[in-house]
């Protein structure tokens, strides 16, 4: 059975590529695995979209990147979290659970 | 943070290709990754292919956002702002080149100048690490002067701050006669210290430098030759080292030659040991150049070095005046102080000129831009952001300025080459050698990027002010007032500029004549002068110099053609060279005033006025009254316009000077130049001089000869030297000059400024002209329509004239008044420079402002008769 998807709030795909970074370093493909395992492939996201915003989140400083090795021993470009997105990813965590917090109240108010 | 970007962004220029190459092939292993995991899943290959891209959505639209966010966008951009730059410069060839050859114009000149600045303030001097070369000198009010030998002595033996301490000095028998080579000559010397070469740094190319023990007293003869003199007299010969040659009679052992490139103060032709001494007759003005041990800063140093000269006080109380006290410089600035002030002067009004050409690039391009108000009110509708139109237009600002900056180091080049020939030499340190390096490139650069934002900033400011509707439909459109007022503002500050540029060099002008006009105070025409060096144990005592002058006088003076022959120990504007002298009713005080030791014919031969009393003749001999002659500034100083004559002092202090009576009273003569007053003088018959004043004068100054001729001053030299050779081989005369010669030197430097300055201002003038012409042209044309009508409604071709020309004229003005404004203010910069003259001189100021305005009025007319020339028909239909 299909699961039903939703699409993604606006601004959150950063803070879901940092969130997935923060296991430790991964190709941009890797990237969308994760979050795709994570959300339990309830999310819908184009996973085209994934890499300019990798290259924003690099262009921030947040991201780094280099040419590296997959596991099937192919050229992929593989990305971390820096010192900087780590402090970051903590911030938009802090601000993400009291979005859903308030936005939860405003909704079960009848 | 933000030069990191930069730095990715100059990255991504460089590398375009690879951005979207980097992006495909991420792209492409993120396909394959997800086909593999969906055949895993059980879906066909082709299947596995069109999810995954399904998957991953619009593929040029990723590529191309990820594109932009590397950077690749701004570069695209930015070379697209280049190819469309061109071609629409290449579209209007004659607009470019006259743009660019402006601009050549303006940076080539500001360039060529900044090079000099450069060879002269910000070049290191010829020494290795130069930065640690200190001037130490005595300083009282704030100047520092020569410290002399005995002062060096304590400093060199107490302080603690330098790698080297070194003294030299080009008086007390540096120079002199050599014989040895090629043929007896006049040689230029410098005395130095033993460690003169480790200060500098440069030792000699061939053999050594001095040791301790011939710096000492009584140390053995030796010299250390330039390159030059060796190449010139001894034919480079390397046997030459340990030779002996003839230096004012004495036997000189060569120890060094210095290596070609080696360049100090004047150039001297060789070195001989200082001998630095405590005690009498030696070089009081002896200077003194430090190296500073590494770490060691100037200002530890000179800390140190005054508390040494508050002990050297203690010790020699009456050596050190009241106030006076040690003080330390960068040795480069010894050499620059004195010109630094005249460069900026220099450099201000070059940057003058490159300013009006900005502001005549910049008309230009606002009436292109006008032109192109549909092209770009095109491009806005059709969506064109302002930002893009404005970065386009700079960007082709500043194609425009680099290739004008690019066209302008040409000329820059050739500028130098020619004021290379032309500057006066004195008027910059001899070592400066006036090049292009990396910081004249660097300044040209800045230069040309400045000036391109500058004239760019102007079209682009008016392109947002575009009004997308009127511009698109009609040509008259709201934005014509604005860009009427920024082009008049222009005009203004061009007329301002170059009125500035006028009056600066008006007043070099007038300071050139003023010059030209003053009464050196002698006939400087038909005098031939020469110079003889009389060292060496031949003519040791008065009595034996005298001899010679008399013999060698008597010969110049039989020549055909001569009318006078004498002798002097200074040539009037030329250096000065003063002593005490001592009044006998008030021993204790004695005054310092220039003295000349003269032969009796001195007058005559160089024409001085003889005002009261007599000249000396040949009968004033040592068996006569000891007699002396003065000059009207002495008689003036020290005995207040009354009678001179008769009054009595002597000359020097512990030279056995008799005293002696003033029996004549001469016409002031000019001494450091013609801008200067003329110094109290006192002329000594030569005859009379003691042994002790006759040594003394000639540590400081030559014999110059002066012999007025009634031919050709220059035919006699041949015949002048033949004679002397006959009297003595080994006194070679040198320096042949006219009095002419040496008058028009001393006001080289005046003539240069004023040639300089003056073609700058003729180029301000001439730029701001086409300026104004420019200007009046664009706007008759766009008023052709309003012209017509008044025509067709019965207008004047007077009052057509009269319309145009004022509104010319009105922005003239107000340039005008601004520019006195900013003269007033910038000239008084330049009062160093004048003679003669003030600063805000009415007379120059107003002669500018009229010349300008002539101009101006010519500029505005031709364009106006044009208007006058408008058909009325064909007017109306004029689109």
């Amino acid at each position: 059975m299909a699961k039903q998807k939703t699409d993604l709030l606006q601004g959150t795909l950063d803070m879901l590529i940092l969130k997935a970074l923060g296991g430790g370093e991964m190709h941009g493909y890797g990237v969308a695995r994760r979050i795709e395992l994570l959300a339990d492939e309830m999310l819908k996201v184009e996973e085209g979209s994934l890499y300019p915003a990798l290259y924003r989140l690099e262009e921030r400083g947040w991201v780094s990147s280099e040419w590296g090795k997959s596991d099937n021993n192919r050229r992929a470009r593989f990305y971390s979290l820096t010192a900087r997105g780590r402090r970051q990813l903590g911030v938009e965590e802090e601000n993400w659970r009291r979005l859903v917090l308030a936005v939860g109240k405003v909704m079960q108010a009848a | 943070m933000w030069l990191k970007g930069l730095y990715r962004r100059v990255g991504a220029l460089l590398r375009s290709e690879s951005i979207h190459e980097e992006i495909d092939e991420e792209v492409r292993f993120h396909l394959d990754m997800r086909a593999e995991e969906n055949v895993r899943a059980g879906m066909t290959p082709a299947q596995a292919r069109r999810e995954a891209e399904r998957r991953f959505g619009n593929r040029t639209r990723i590529r191309e956002q990820g594109y932009d966010v590397r950077g690749g966008r701004w570069l695209e951009a930015f070379w697209r702002d280049c190819r469309y730059g061109a071609r629409s410069l290449r579209k209007s060839p004659g607009f470019t080149l006259v743009a660019v050859l402006t601009l050549a114009l303006g940076t080539g000149a500001t360039t060529a100048i900044f090079s000099v600045m450069n060879a002269v303030m910000f070049r290191p001097l010829p020494y290795p690490e130069a930065e640690r070369l200190v001037y130490v000198g005595q300083q009282y009010r704030g100047g520092l002067a020569g410290s002399g030998e005995p002062k060096f002595l304590f400093w060199r033996e107490q302080s603690r701050s330098f790698e080297a301490l070194a003294c030299y000095s080009g008086f007390g028998g540096a120079g002199g006669n050599l014989a040895g080579g090629a043929e007896a000559e006049q040689v230029r010397g410098v005395r130095v210290s033993e460690d003169f070469f480790r200060a500098l740094g440069v030792y000699p190319a061939l053999g050594r430098a001095f040791t301790r023990e011939e710096d000492a007293p009584g140390g053995a003869r030796v010299a250390i030759l330039s390159d030059g003199l060796w190449r010139r007299s001894f034919g480079g010969d390397e046997g030459l080292i340990g030779k002996t040659v003839t230096l004012n009679g004495a036997p000189t052992t060569v120890v060094g030659v210095m290596p070609p490139q080696f360049n100090f103060s004047s150039g001297p032709d060789l070195f001989v040991p200082m001998r630095a001494r405590q005690g009498a007759n030696v070089d009081p003005n002896a200077e003194v150049i430090g190296r500073l041990k590494p770490g060691v800063s100037l200002e530890q140093a000179e800390a140190e070095l005054k508390g040494i000269a508050e002990r050297y006080r203690a010790a020699f109380p009456r050596h050190m005046a009241e106030g006076e006290t040690v003080g330390v410089k960068p040795y480069q600035d010894f050499f620059t102080e004195g010109v630094a002030k005249y460069l900026w002067i220099v450099l201000g009004a070059v940057i003058f000129l490159l300013l009006i050409a900005c502001a005549n690039v910049a008309n230009l391009q606002l009436a292109r831009a006008a032109a192109r108000r549909r092209e770009i009110a095109m491009r806005m509708a059709l969506g064109a952001a302002g930002g893009r139109i404005v970065r386009q237009l700079l960007t082709e600002g500043l194609m425009l300025a680099l290739a004008g900056g690019a066209a302008g180091l040409f000329l820059a080049a050739w500028i130098i080459q020619l004021l290379t020939a032309l500057i006066p030499s004195g008027l910059l340190p001899r070592f400066a050698r006036v090049g292009m390096d990396w910081r004249v490139l660097a300044f040209t650069l800045a230069a040309a990027v400045v000036t391109g934002l500058l004239f760019g900033t102007a079209p682009a400011w008016q392109a947002l002010k575009v009004d997308v509707n009127a511009s698109l439909k009609e040509n008259t459109g709201k934005g014509a007032s604005a860009r009427g007022r920024l082009r008049g503002a222009l005009v203004v500050a061009e007329v301002a500029l170059s009125l500035v540029l006028l009056v600066g060099a008006g007043l070099l002008v007038r300071t050139f004549t003023n010059l030209l006009g003053v009464t050196p105070g002698f006939d400087p025409r038909n005098v031939l002068t020469f110079q003889v060096d009389l060292n060496g144990e031949r003519y040791d005592t008065a009595a034996e110099a005298a001899a010679f002058y008399r013999d060698a006088l008597e010969r110049i003076g039989r020549l055909p053609g001569v009318e006078a022959a004498a002798i002097t120990n200074k040539l009037p504007l030329d250096w000065q060279f003063n002593m005490p002298v001592v009044f006998p009713d008030n021993p204790e005080q004695a005054q310092t005033v220039q003295v000349r030791l003269a032969s009796p014919d001195y007058f005559r031969a160089m024409r001085i006025d003889l005002r009261r009393g007599r000249a000396f003749d040949g009968a004033d001999d040592r068996a006569a009254p000891p007699v002396v002659v003065v000059n009207e500034a002495f008689a003036r100083r020290f005995y207040e316009g009354k009678d001179a004559l008769a009054r009595q002092f002597s000359v020097g202090r512990g030279v056995d000077d008799p005293v002696r009576q003033v029996i004549g009273v001469v016409g002031d003569v000019k001494q450091q130049g013609l801008d200067r007053p003329a110094p109290p003088m006192v002329f000594v018959p030569v005859q009379q001089a003691s042994d002790k004043l006759l040594t003394t004068v000639r540590t400081f100054t030559s014999t110059h000869f002066v012999v007025r001729t009634t031919v050709e001053p220059t035919s006699l030299a041949p015949a002048v030297k033949q004679q002397l050779a006959a009297l003595d081989a080994a006194l070679p005369p040198s320096r042949f000059s006219t009095m002419e010669e040496i008058a028009a030197r001393s006001i080289a430097s005046q003539r240069f400024n004023m040639w300089l300055l003056g073609s700058f201002a003729a180029l301000g003038l001439l730029l701001a002209a086409v300026g104004i012409y420019g200007v009046m042209s664009y706007t008759v044309a766009q008023r052709t329509r309003e012209i017509g009508i008044r025509m067709a409604l019965g207008a004047q071709a007077g009052t057509v004239l009269k319309l145009v020309t004022r509104q010319g004229m009105t922005l003239t003005f107000m340039g005008i008044a601004i520019g006195v404004a900013a003269s007033l203010a910038l000239t008084r910069l330049m009062e160093g420079l004048l003679y003669g003259v003030a600063a805000t001189d009415p007379a120059t100021f107003a002669a500018n402002a009229l010349l300008l305005t002539a101009v101006s009025l010519a500029a505005c007319y031709l364009p106006a008769r044009r208007a006058t020339r408008v058909n009325p028909l064909i007017a109306l239909r004029y689109d």
